[in-house]
Parts: structure tokens; C-alpha cells; sequence
């Protein structure tokens, strides 16, 4: 009985040992799970607080591509001030056919409409099931109560809200100081207080686009009938923005660019390029252009634009400086600000061999402005030119020829954009016959224009025809197309951008 | 036959409890091994889980705050100092929605757009070994177990790259040789900023 007792005890002894290590292995294998679990949960709500911003960046990406190609699939108007929280419009709301006015906000949810492709936004992103959680968006875009800019633009509103289920429990996360930062909806949502069906992230972007003037500089040459080119000249192009396309802001042939597009709404017979190298595209309607092997983009037909006539400024009496009328000779113009600058109104400018014209700035280092009609011709000769300081823009009106000969014009910024020559009328002519370079830009389309000398001719042209030749070439300043001188609307871009974190 | 009985019984005990000793030590020793490489995986996965946990959000905090900053510049210190406009109608340190309303943006003087009056200032910096986000002076640690701070010298006007080191959480590795830190980097664009120049 003794034996049989102690066998009884030691199996017993065995089976407490056994039963007890079984449980210390089964509570940690149970804590491990647990703390995997709520590890995960906190990945997947750090994930979800990420998605949740690209839904909402995309909404914005929606927005200015409807604003930038006027499309509006899927937008609906809705009369009323924007709310705090997500609209609900009536049964049957009005589709939206343009942009909102004053007291209206156009409306979208949930949906990426096609015409977004092309700005590469995510057309998938309603998307659901393992690892691809559902991210639903909502978006308005309102004035926002903006005035008109000084172009007499509207700038507008959007703001975008894009809401990520976070997949897991409803649990709160585990990285403690996670809480203050993502704000994951568990059971309600922070906003409207209404129960969520499960844990979401929320976030909210508002954004303020402005309208980009449309600049008409889009191409080197823009022409109303032929082009003729020989000589051993070039068209190619750069960029004075771009230190990589340009050096110190002026043209560098070793960072040659191939955007020196060239257009013509009217090609004649006698339009010919002699197999001149014209790095860009061509487009034309009319007769073909002859001899362009060595165009290096593509030439298309048709071309179609409408290009508006250059005009006279609407001056009344009182509102230049009448104390010059004329420049012919050596002479100082000084300029003043973007708000009053200097106006002149001029019979003529000539400057002939020996004299320089001085176009200054107004001494307090900024940059200055001139604006100069002149309603006889543009004149340089010679020895003679006229000299511009680095700060100063000008812009003239001329309303006959205009000759930039000899030493021509002395841009010293190296910016075509400063120099801003408009030629009014038709059947009028400009050359440029000089030997230094010309930088600026001459919107001239009733004017017969011819680029010789030797010289190189840095910015852009309008004209009716263009014939280049005696080894000039033209080289097309791409930053032309990014710093429009039109009231046009262009594009819309971001103006401001800000993260609601309530 | 109770003497032959025990005298059998009590050889077979003696063999029995030291086989049972034996074989109690290997099933010991390597329940123990077990518990402890069980124990040490644990520490482990919760180390990673901690460290990417303050990784993320210390890197999600800063790319938050620089995207929607007017500036941003660095000191001495290397404390990243990033000014926000005032949004909303009040408690911009720390804006709720039940307490902060958004305002209506409007054009300033130069024709940019302004929102309410007044900015609010961010402060990034390491704090022994604590890393800190303070708003308008109110300090609050955003992540812990952090070595060093730097933010990269750049052009501060467009974007803002910065690195924080965080020391090691679980220190065991199976050869010899001290365990290195995690240095997270991040650049990022000042979106609000680029907007408005």
C-alpha cells in the first residue's frame, strides 16, 4: 500500500508540473498574440491616416484638372455657402457646367472621373479587400469669398476630404502618442459625432488656386503667312529660368534645347527652309514648306490660331510725359514703378551711330518699369543703340518700322521678357540686322519681318512673315510660355495649401 | 514475497527517478530555452513595433507641419523651427474641432493669400533622449529613445530634409558586435510655401 502510495504521488507531482508549464507557455504565446495584434492594429491605422491623404490630395488633383479643362463629369452646383461637413445635396441636384460663382460650391464624392487620367490620378481608388482598404473622397470647390485678382481673374477654393477604414478591431492604438496625431474615428466620427460602421482615418486638405495668365509666347515664331530661312542659321531654344538650359540666364548652344516650334497660319508658295536646322516642330496650313529635312521635330499641317492684331494703348491726353516727344539722338529715359510707370509718347526714336539711349531704372532697386508708343518708326544704327538697365521693363507700341541695325540693343538682364516691342498696323517691316544679339519679343503680326546680320535674335516673335538669313539664328526663351503677359486665364496653381488637422 | 516485492520496487524507483531526473532536465532545459527564445522574440517584435511606431510618426509629424509652413528654418541647436498660418478663429496651438473654426482666406498686401492674423510656431528638437514638437511653447514628446537630430543644411525656401537616429530597443543579436540605431530620413516639400513665392 505504502509503494503503491508513493507511485500514486509522483504521478500526480508530474501532472501539476506539466499543467502549470502548459499555462506559463499558453499566457505567453496568448500576450505575444496579443501585442501582434494590437502592433498590427497600429500599422493598419498608421496606413489607413496615410491613405486617407492620398484620397484627399487625389480630390484636389480631380478639382484643378475640372477648373484646367473646363470638364465637369460628375460635379454638381449647389446654391449656399460651402458647410463644415460633407454636403448633402438635394435628390436632384443641377450638374455643374463650369466653375462655381460667388454664391454657389460645385460639389463631388466619391468617384474619379476618367477625364483625371491624363493628370495621372488614380482612377482605382475606391478600392476594397485585403490590404486595399476603402478610401472614399468628397470634394468643393468654391470663390472661397476671394475679390477678383488684378487680372480680373478668380481664384477659387477647394477643399478636399479623403476617409480611410482602418482594418482591424475597433481598438485604440497601442503607440499611445499616435492618438493626438492620426485622430482615428473607432466608433464616431470627430466631426459630425455620427457612428462609423468601423474605425476610419480622416483627413482634410484646403487648397487655394490661383489663375495663371495664358501667355501667347507658347512657340518661337507664330506667323500669319511665309517663312524662308537660309544661310546656315538655326531655330532651336532654351530656357532663362532653367540653369540646366541656359547659362546665367542666357542662351548656351552646348545646353541647346529642341523646343524652337515654329507655326504658320497661312504658308505661301514661296515658304522655304533650305534645309536649315530648325531644332522643334513645325505646323502649317496652306502650301507646304519646302526643304525641311533637317527639322528635327515633326511638321504637321494644319495649323489653325486665330492671332490677334497688336493695338495701340488707350493713353488720353495727360497720361505720358510730354516733355519728350521724340528721341533722336543720345538721350536717358528713367522708369518708375509696376503701378505708375514712366510713359512716353514718341514721334520717333532714332538712334544713329555714336548715340546711346539709356532706358534706367528708377534708383531704388527694384524692378522698373517704361512704356513708350511710338507712332513713327523704331530706329538703330550704326555705331548707336539703346542701352536697358538690368531691373528695367519696358514696353513699346510702335506703329511703323522697326529697324534694330549695328550694335541694335542692349538688353543687359538677358530676360525677353523685359523687352516687350508690340507692332501696330500692317504693312509695316522690322529688321534686325545686327551683329549682337537681340533679347526680347515682338508681337507684331501685321509686320514683314527679316532676322539677318549675323546676329542671333533670344525670346520670341509674332509677325505676318519671317525670312532669316546671312548665318542669324533664333533661339525660342521656353520661359516665355511660364510668365504670360495675357489677362487670359492659362492654368490654375496652387496658391496656398493647408492641412485641416481638427 | 513483500521483501522480494519492495526490494524490486524500490530498484525500479531509483532508476525510474533518476530517468525521470534526466529526462525532467531535457524537457526542463528545453522548455526554459524555449520560454526564453519565446521571450526574446516577443521583446523583439514589440522593440521593432515601438521603433517604427515613433519612426512613422515623428516622420509624419514634421512632413504634416513643413507642407502646410510659411517658413522654415534651423538653429544652432539644430531645433527645425517651421511658422504656420493661423487658420482658424482660435486655439491654432492646438485646434479642435469643437473649439477652432476655419477662417475665409483673403488676398494680402502683395496679393498672396492670407488667412486669420497672426502665425503659429513649431518647434522640433531632441530633448536628452526624448524628441519634442512644440507649439507656440508648449513642449510635448512625440517620441523617446532618440540619439540624435540634424536637419541637413539646404535651401530652406523649398524643401527641408531631416534625419533622427533612435538607439536600439532590443540590444540581443546572435554575434558579437555592438547594435546599431535606426536613422530615419525625410525630405520634404514645402508645399505652402513654393505656392506663394
Amino acid at each position: 500500500m505504502k509503494t503503491s502510495s508513493k507511485a500514486f504521488r509522483q504521478h500526480g507531482s508530474v501532472l501539476v508540473v506539466s499543467l502549470l508549464t502548459i499555462t506559463i507557455l499558453t499566457a505567453i504565446c496568448v500576450t505575444s498574440l496579443y501585442i501582434a495584434s494590437q502592433n498590427a492594429n497600429a500599422a493598419a491605422q498608421a496606413a489607413s491616416w496615410q491613405q486617407a491623404l492620398s484620397g484627399a490630395e487625389s480630390a484636389v488633383d480631380q478639382a484643378i484638372a475640372s477648373l484646367n479643362t473646363g470638364t465637369w463629369t460628375n460635379w454638381v452646383t449647389i446654391t449656399g455657402s460651402v458647410p463644415n461637413l460633407q454636403p448633402q445635396p438635394s435628390p436632384s441636384p443641377a450638374a455643374a457646367t463650369g466653375p462655381p460663382a460667388s454664391n454657389q460650391y460645385n460639389y463631388i464624392s466619391s468617384s474619379i472621373a476618367p477625364q483625371s487620367a491624363q493628370y495621372n490620378v488614380n482612377n482605382e481608388i475606391t478600392s476594397a479587400g485585403e490590404g486595399s482598404p476603402l478610401v472614399s473622397i468628397w470634394t468643393t470647390i468654391d470663390t472661397g469669398g476671394l475679390p477678383l485678382d488684378s487680372n480680373g481673374n478668380q481664384w477659387y477654393r477647394i477643399r478636399a476630404t479623403g476617409t480611410a477604414a482602418a482594418v482591424g478591431p475597433v481598438r485604440i492604438s497601442n503607440q499611445r502618442l499616435d492618438n493626438d496625431l492620426r485622430k482615428i474615428g473607432l466608433r464616431f466620427d470627430r466631426k459630425t459625432n455620427n457612428a462609423v460602421a468601423s474605425p476610419q482615418a480622416t483627413r482634410t486638405i484646403e487648397v487655394v488656386v490661383q489663375a495663371l495668365a495664358q501667355s501667347i509666347w507658347v512657340r518661337g515664331i507664330t506667323l500669319k503667312g511665309n517663312i524662308t530661312m537660309s544661310g546656315g542659321g538655326l531655330v532651336d531654344s532654351f530656357n532663362s529660368s532653367d540653369p540646366f538650359k541656359s547659362t546665367n540666364g542666357f542662351y548656351d548652344a552646348t545646353k541647346r534645347q529642341s523646343h524652337g516650334d515654329m507655326a504658320t497660319t497661312t504658308s505661301g508658295t514661296n515658304s522655304n527652309l533650305n534645309n536649315t536646322y530648325v531644332y522643334g516642330s513645325i505646323a502649317y496650313s496652306g502650301s507646304a514648306i519646302k526643304n525641311t529635312t533637317n527639322v528635327q521635330g515633326s511638321v504637321s499641317t494644319p495649323f489653325n490660331a486665330t492671332i490677334p492684331a497688336a493695338s495701340d494703348p488707350g493713353w488720353t491726353s495727360g497720361m505720358w510725359d510730354s516733355s519728350v516727344s521724340q528721341v533722336n539722338g543720345t538721350a536717358t529715359l528713367t522708369a518708375g514703378t509696376k503701378a505708375a510707370p514712366t510713359r512716353y509718347k514718341l514721334s520717333q526714336l532714332t538712334v544713329s551711330g555714336g548715340n546711346v539711349l539709356t532706358l534706367a531704372n528708377d534708383g531704388s532697386g527694384n524692378d522698373s518699369y517704361i512704356e513708350i508708343w511710338v507712332t513713327g518708326k523704331l530706329t538703330t544704327s550704326g555705331s548707336g543703340y539703346i542701352t536697358q538697365d538690368p531691373k528695367v521693363h519696358i514696353t513699346y507700341w510702335v506703329d511703323n518700322d522697326i529697324t534694330l541695325s549695328g550694335n541694335s540693343y542692349l538688353n543687359q538682364a538677358g530676360l525677353a521678357q523685359n523687352v516687350v516691342i508690340n507692332g501696330v498696323g500692317t504693312g509695316h517691316k522690322i529688321t534686325d540686322s545686327g551683329t549682337a544679339a537681340f533679347v526680347g519679343v515682338i508681337n507684331a503680326p501685321g509686320f514683314d519681318a527679316t532676322i539677318s546680320g549675323g546676329g542671333s535674335y533670344n525670346g520670341a516673335l509674332i509677325a505676318n512673315s519671317l525670312n532669316i538669313s546671312g548665318g542669324s539664328s533664333l533661339h525660342y526663351d521656353e520661359a516665355l510660355n511660364t510668365n504670360g503677359t495675357s489677362t487670359a486665364i492659362g492654368n490654375y496653381a496652387f496658391a496656398s495649401w493647408f492641412e485641416d488637422t481638427r | 514475497m513483500n521483501l522480494s516485492t519492495g526490494r524490486s520496487a524500490s530498484g525500479l524507483t531509483l532508476v525510474e527517478m533518476l530517468m525521470t531526473m534526466a529526462s525532467s532536465s531535457i524537457v526542463l532545459a528545453a522548455l526554459i530555452i524555449g520560454g526564453v527564445a519565446l521571450q526574446r522574440s516577443f521583446a523583439a517584435m514589440e522593440g521593432y513595433s515601438i521603433a517604427q511606431g515613433d519612426q512613422l510618426r515623428v516622420s509624419d509629424y514634421i512632413s504634416m507641419d513643413v507642407r502646410r509652413a510659411l517658413t522654415a528654418s534651423v538653429d544652432n541647436n539644430n531645433a527645425l523651427t517651421v511658422i504656420i498660418p493661423n487658420y482658424y478663429d482660435a486655439n491654432n496651438d492646438n485646434p479642435k474641432w469643437s473649439n477652432a473654426h476655419a477662417i475665409a482666406p483673403s488676398f494680402d498686401a502683395n496679393g498672396a493669400i492670407k488667412y486669420g492674423g497672426g502665425t503659429t510656431t513649431i518647434k522640433y528638437y531632441q530633448l536628452a533622449s526624448n524628441f519634442i514638437r512644440e507649439v507656440n511653447g508648449t513642449a510635448n514628446i512625440i517620441a523617446r529613445n532618440v540619439t540624435s537630430f540634424t536637419v541637413s543644411p539646404q535651401d530652406l525656401t523649398s524643401s527641408v530634409s531631416c534625419s533622427i537616429t533612435f538607439a536600439p530597443t532590443f540590444t540581443y543579436l546572435p554575434g558579437p558586435g555592438p547594435v546599431s540605431g535606426t536613422t530615419v530620413y525625410s525630405n520634404t516639400f514645402l508645399r505652402n510655401a513654393i505656392a506663394r513665392q
